[in-house]
């Protein structure tokens, strides 16, 4: 793992903000704008031709959605986790869909839960919930109980 | 021999010294709430794992029909027992509403599992925080799931409730299910009420359950 990491601080200087270690598992925090070139490093010359998912975390007391990135070498069995770090007014990182062709649904899956905006993904619509629904459910602020909780879910007759 | 030959017509003067007070009519009112109770017709609301203990209940080991509650059946109109095993989801509350609506009365709900009865560990935005946001409940098991064991206790649960209807053939059955339908700090589903006739109230123990009652069939 050291290696890949080593060649990513050479090409991308200042580009990795932390390093995690935990339970044998490598976590990178890395700025939003380097994440795609990171990820087509990985890819191209480190040999993770595997990307096992894209996911996301609220954090609203920091103000922030994290992307995170899954990707895995399959050939010498390595997995490295790439975190970035989006504020929460405008979330928007670069699609990895030209990297990967699987992070075309991983990236609608966390737009719609999410809302989190990937530039240049050839088809950013939701994939799960419905069309019209209102707001991204598994933000923080998305109402829980009360009357608003229902107000994705009423008969289409009293929308 | 030795026994005194009795007197004639004392046989019937006891029977009838029995029926003062208006023992008959009473009768009949618990014979109706004893019938009902060695009768119940579940219907099988299965939406996830809890249905699998639901279905081991009816089955041989555990033996529903010990009961009398062993005939399920698939259609509402046919059922007076709901039996909601497991998470209820946004989407499926209309027609877990609708069904409960369709169902002839007198009516009772058993919420099996936890995720029933609060939502349990789905604490999400599409999960329906406990059905008696719904419907009105009657009992509540919990578990994850619950053994058939508890869900057997619930239906005996019922069946002491039903033991206190006091079948009247004039009066109107209240619903003593819990139900925070109507509660405004839970007004879920404003919609769904609409069309509820039925008078719904989270009503409690009748003090007024008449005495001759208690101790009497176990009621």
């Amino acid at each position: 793992m050291g290696n890949a990491i080593q060649g990513i601080r050479e090409r991308f200087p200042e580009a990795i903000r932390e390093v995690v270690e935990y339970q044998g598992e490598t976590t990178l925090v890395v700025e939003p704008a380097k994440a795609k070139g990171i990820l087509k490093f990985l890819k191209e010359s480190e040999g993770f031709n595997y990307l096992a998912d894209v996911s996301s975390a609220h954090w609203p007391e920091e103000g922030r959605i994290d992307v995170v990135y899954l990707a895995r070498n399959l050939t010498d069995r390595r997995q490295l986790r790439i975190r970035a770090a989006l504020p929460v007014e405008d979330p928007s990182i670069e699609t990895v869909t030209d990297i990967w062709r699987t992070a075309n649904w991983l990236e609608r899956e966390v737009y719609d839960l999410m809302g989190v905006a990937f530039i240049g993904h050839p088809d950013l619509r939701r994939i799960l919930l419905p069309e019209d629904f209102d707001g991204f459910p598994l933000r923080k602020e998305y109402p829980m109980e009360g009357n608003d909780e229902w107000r994705n879910f009423l008969p289409p007759e009293e929308k | 021999m030795g026994v005194e030959p009795k007197a004639p017509g004392s046989q019937l003067k006891e029977a009838l010294d029995l029926l003062k007070g208006g023992v008959v009519l009473g009768s009949v009112s618990a014979m109706v709430d004893l019938a009902r109770r060695n009768s119940l017709w579940p219907m099988p609301f299965g939406l996830s794992c809890c249905a699998i203990e639901m279905m081991a209940m009816v089955a041989s080991r555990y033996d529903l029909a010990r009961f009398g509650a062993e005939a399920m059946r698939f259609t509402p109109r046919q059922c007076d027992l709901m039996i909601v095993a497991g998470t209820l989801t946004k989407k499926m509350a209309y027609a877990c509403r609708r069904i409960y609506d369709q169902m002839p009365e007198p009516k009772w709900v058993i919420a099996m599992g936890v995720c029933t009865t609060t939502g349990g560990m789905f604490n999400a935005y599409s999960v329906v925080q406990g059905i008696d946001h719904i419907v009105p409940v009657d009992v509540y098991v919990p578990g994850c799931p619950p053994r058939p064991e508890a869900l057997i206790y619930a239906v005996m649960k019922i069946q002491e409730k039903v033991m206190k209807e006091r079948w009247s053939p004039l009066g109107k059955r209240p619903i003593h299910g819990h139900y925070r339908g109507r509660d405004p700090r839970y007004r879920a589903l404003p919609l769904l009420d609409k069309g509820v006739k039925t008078p719904v109230e989270s009503g409690s123990e009748d003090p007024e359950r008449p005495t001759w009652r208690k101790g009497y069939f176990g009621g």
